[in-house]
């Protein structure tokens, strides 16, 4: 009995053990499967790792061993592809100089991950130091007993990202440091026109911080003369996206108003969008002042000189009317004298018109009154003036075209007082001038006045027409004037679209024509 | 001959004119204030008036206009006159027959006179 029991037992125990046997070999099969696949996986992991642009190390235990390095990393080090198993600092000593030992102790003994951006990092290549600049992370690897057994290095080189960062912010703020310490009043608002910056020349203008001029209204500066006006063309410029510019008086922080002159300009973005409007605002009280210290001036020249120069003149014209009435009846000369007093009274007249029509070009204010007529009439009639009143000139005129114009007839007229004076003026031995009418290229209609005279260095043939500009001569009196006869000549022919050509011997005389379209 | 008022504040020109118009044989009154210009035309029955454009402290433009202003000399010749450049318009927008640019030529104002004078016995 017993033993048969004892064989049932160990039946049933044979029976337990196949049955563990069995199972124990279905898990080595599972296990190896396992196996077979984490070796699968590792390996596609290992690939992606190797293959990844990222910078991939594994450093183990305290000493920091190269367990496995990426190739971009090895790239980056600089120190060859056989360092794995070395301890990282022993290849790359310069690291340890730099604190990355620091970091990496922080991580292995205190399980604190790091993270940094843009760090500058220096590696030595070739024996020479090579600065880049990497985002990383550090991360403590535990084993499954959960203890650091290591520190898993992911990092990316931003060497580019960062130098560009680098030139970014340098030209920010040499560009914020040049709008602070330029003199202009520069502003800056969003697309809707609400300011959103002041430059350091408006806050000391104004006296304010730059939060308080933003949260004022901006027209709360302008004189109320011209905040309608100003608030228009805002607007409108706001509207349309448009430039504005304007000359605007703005008060300081004595509350005085001084002229500025102000722009505005639309800032597109890429996609065409506006951005943001840049203004600027220029003072110009100093140019104002100058402007209207000068326009007072000319109304002086031009009433206080005129006056008592129309009564010398009234009074030298009624006198030679009157001793003519009486035909001369009497001893003393005056009839010669008055009528070189007149003569003079006559170029007196000339200058201050002269220096008035100066004055016009400068501020703009010369307007041709063009009417439509025959040249060679005008022509003729100032040659007969110029004639009489120059008695030792001899003038030739050839009419070898007949032309009609649209032009300012007394300017023209002046254009050709001007030639013919300056051609008997220069010609100090023999006077004859020739004067010709002639068509210029077929559209346009020209007046050639030659002389015999003295003619024109080359040197001064590019300067004549320059203001102020005089011929120097061995006596300076020889030539009188102010300089500007041809140079008004000149802005008056070309403000009809003409042109003044000049030819010149030295020596043996001058040519000078002025040609003007002709009317068709 | 017509009776003439010269009306400029500047004393040598207003004589200077009259002493030409004068020899014309023209009768001249001059006066230095523009606010009795009215008065003194009535009081000379003043057939002609040359009026500056620059007077100090008034405006010629003016005082032309506030004469047109009244019936009694809407049709009264005016001369007027200045040494200021591109005023022509304005003084013959407020009313001036005709405009003589300082300094004038003896000639150009006897001529313009001449034939406002002559021009108003043909009518």
């Amino acid at each position: 009995m017993k033993e048969g029991l004892q064989i049932e037992e160990l039946e049933q125990e044979i029976d337990k053990l196949r049955q563990k046997n069995a199972d124990l070999k279905k898990q080595a099969f599972d296990y190896e499967k396992h196996i077979s696949n984490l070796e699968k996986k590792l390996y596609q992991y290992k690939g992606v790792i190797y293959s990844s642009s990222a910078l991939i190390t594994f450093l183990k235990g305290p000493d920091y061993i190269i367990e496995f390095a990426n190739r971009p990393i090895l790239k980056v080090w600089g120190k060859g592809d056989r360092i794995e198993g070395k301890a990282l600092f022993d290849v790359l000593p310069e690291l340890r100089e730099q604190g990355i030992e620091t970091y990496l102790n922080q991580v292995f003994y205190k399980g604190i991950p790091y993270h940094a951006q843009g760090l500058p990092i220096e590696h030595e290549v070739d024996g020479k130091l090579i600065r880049s600049y990497f985002d990383f992370s550090y991360t403590p690897q535990y084993d499954a007993e959960k203890n650091i057994i290591g520190i898993g290095v992911i990092a990316q080189d931003v060497t580019n990202r960062e130098l560009l960062n680098d030139q970014v912010r340098k030209r920010e703020k040499e560009f914020s440091e040049l709008i602070d310490f330029m003199p202009h009043k520069i502003s800056l608002a969003n697309p809707e026109g609400e300011p959103v910056f002041f430059n350091k020349s408006w806050q000391d203008y104004t006296g304010k911080p730059m939060e308080e001029l933003i949260q004022e209204k901006w027209w709360s500066a302008i004189h109320p003369d011209q905040l309608d006006k100003a608030q228009n063309e805002v607007n409108e410029a706001l509207s349309r996206v448009k430039d504005l510019d304007m000359e605007l008086l703005i008060k300081d922080r004595e509350g005085e108003y001084k002229w500025h002159l102000y722009r505005t300009i639309p800032v597109l973005d890429d996609k065409g969008s506006l951005s943001t409007w840049i203004s600027s605002s220029t003072e110009i009280q100093k140019l104002k002042e100058v402007e209207q210290g000068k326009e007072s001036f000319l109304k002086l020249v031009s009433h206080e000189l005129k006056t008592p120069v129309t009564s010398i003149k009234g009074y030298v014209q009624l006198l030679l009317k009157m001793i003519r009435d009486k035909n001369g009846e009497t001893d003393i000369p005056v009839q010669p004298y008055l009528g070189r007093i007149e003569d003079q009274i006559e170029r007196l007249i000339v200058l201050i018109s002269e220096m008035l029509d100066l004055s016009r070009i400068e501020t703009n204010e010369m307007k041709m009154q063009r009417e439509e007529f025959q040249l060679n009439e005008q022509v003729e009639n100032i040659v007969q003036e110029v004639s009489d009143t120059h008695s030792d000139i001899e003038i030739v005129l050839n009419h070898e075209a007949s032309c009609l114009v649209e032009a300012d007839r007394n300017r023209v007229g002046q254009v050709l007082i001007n030639f013919l004076t300056n051609a008997y003026k220069y010609s100090p031995e023999e006077k004859n001038v020739e004067v010709k009418i002639h068509k210029y290229n077929d559209d346009f209609a020209a007046v050639t006045v030659s002389d015999k005279g003295i003619g024109i260095r080359e040197r001064d043939r590019r300067n004549i027409f320059k203001r102020f500009y005089r011929v120097e001569s061995k006596n300076e009196n020889t030539y009188s004037g102010f300089g500007i006869g041809l140079y008004l000549s000149k802005e008056i022919i070309e403000r009809h679209n003409g042109k003044i050509i000049l030819e010149s011997e030295y020596g043996k005389g001058s040519e000078f024509t002025f040609t003007l379209p002709l009317k068709s | 001959m017509a009776r003439i008022l010269i009306v400029d504040d500047d004393q040598t020109i207003g004589i200077m004119i009259q002493d030409i118009l004068e020899f014309k044989g023209h009768n001249v009154v001059v006066t230095q204030q523009p606010a009795t210009t009215k008065d003194q035309i009535l009081q000379h029955d003043i057939e002609l008036v040359l009026l500056d454009k620059l007077i100090s402290g008034v405006d010629g433009t003016d005082v032309c206009s506030e004469l047109r202003k009244d019936e009694r000399f809407k049709d009264l010749p005016i001369i007027m006159m200045s040494a200021l450049h591109n005023v022509d318009e304005i003084c013959r927008e407020a009313g001036a027959t005709e405009f003589l640019s300082k300094p004038f030529d003896m000639d150009t104002l006897i001529a313009a006179i001449d034939s406002i004078v002559n021009g108003e016995s043909q009518n």
